[in-house]
């Protein structure tokens, strides 16, 4: 998968991968499915706060 | 006429690969929002680093993970891991009680006082451990994780570059 980023962006994962002896691609992969988590805790959030309004 | 550019600071490409049920998530969240694949894998990007790198489903405790993950360690790494730590915490504490305007300095790496000048020394001498200690005999990914970030902040409040 190709992912457009800014540059600082980049460079802060980098770093970031560097830290953790990963390559650039293992992190990213990483912080997306960390991403993915909290976008579903996030919705699931939703959906109850929905319930107790109904 | 060029079309304008999505980020005007500059933009770069970085290429991942990931499973296909992942990317299969990831075109269906897209498709959902009406977004290209690339904005919604850097949107979660975004999201994974705000979240600090723990997991929502499971937060751990940091000094509890810490402490797994020494267990973990060979007798003379966690020795040397130990002593980095102790370093560390050494290091925070001087730079706690850095007053604002030479943190101010400090952060744009221009540090005037002489408590901040052999604090950055020290910060300098941190990362160089870092590499060439810790970093090539530690291959524990959650100790280096938790060590590093600790060191990249110190880094980052003193201008150290990375």
């Amino acid at each position: 998968m190709t992912v457009y980023v800014p540059v600082e962006l980049k460079e802060e994962l980098a770093t970031r991968a560097a830290i953790r002896q990963m390559s650039l691609s293992e992190y990213a992969l990483n912080l997306m499915l960390k991403g993915l988590d909290v976008e579903k805790a996030e919705e699931a959030g939703q959906s109850a706060k929905a319930k107790e309004v109904h | 006429m060029p079309r304008p550019r999505k980020f005007t600071d500059g933009g770069s490409v970085i290429s991942t690969y990931v499973p296909h049920e992942l990317f299969e998530k990831v075109k269906a969240l897209a498709d959902l929002k009406g977004k290209s694949i690339s904005e919604i894998a850097c949107e979660l990007i975004r999201r994974g680093l705000e979240a600090g790198g723990t997991s929502t489903a499971d937060p751990p405790d940091p000094p509890d993970a810490l402490h797994r993950a020494l267990k973990s360690l060979e007798p003379l790494d966690r020795e040397r891991v130990l002593l980095f730590m102790k370093r560390l915490e050494e290091a925070e504490e001087s730079l706690a009680k850095l007053s604002p305007d030479e943190l101010k300095l400090a952060r744009a790496g221009r540090v005037s006082s002489g408590e901040a000048v052999s604090l950055r020394k020290t910060v300098i001498d941190l990362r160089h451990t870092y590499e060439k200690a810790i970093k090539r005999n530690v291959k524990n990914p959650d100790v280096l994780d938790i060590i590093g970030e600790r060191l990249l902040e110190l880094m980052k409040e003193l201008g150290v570059p990375v």
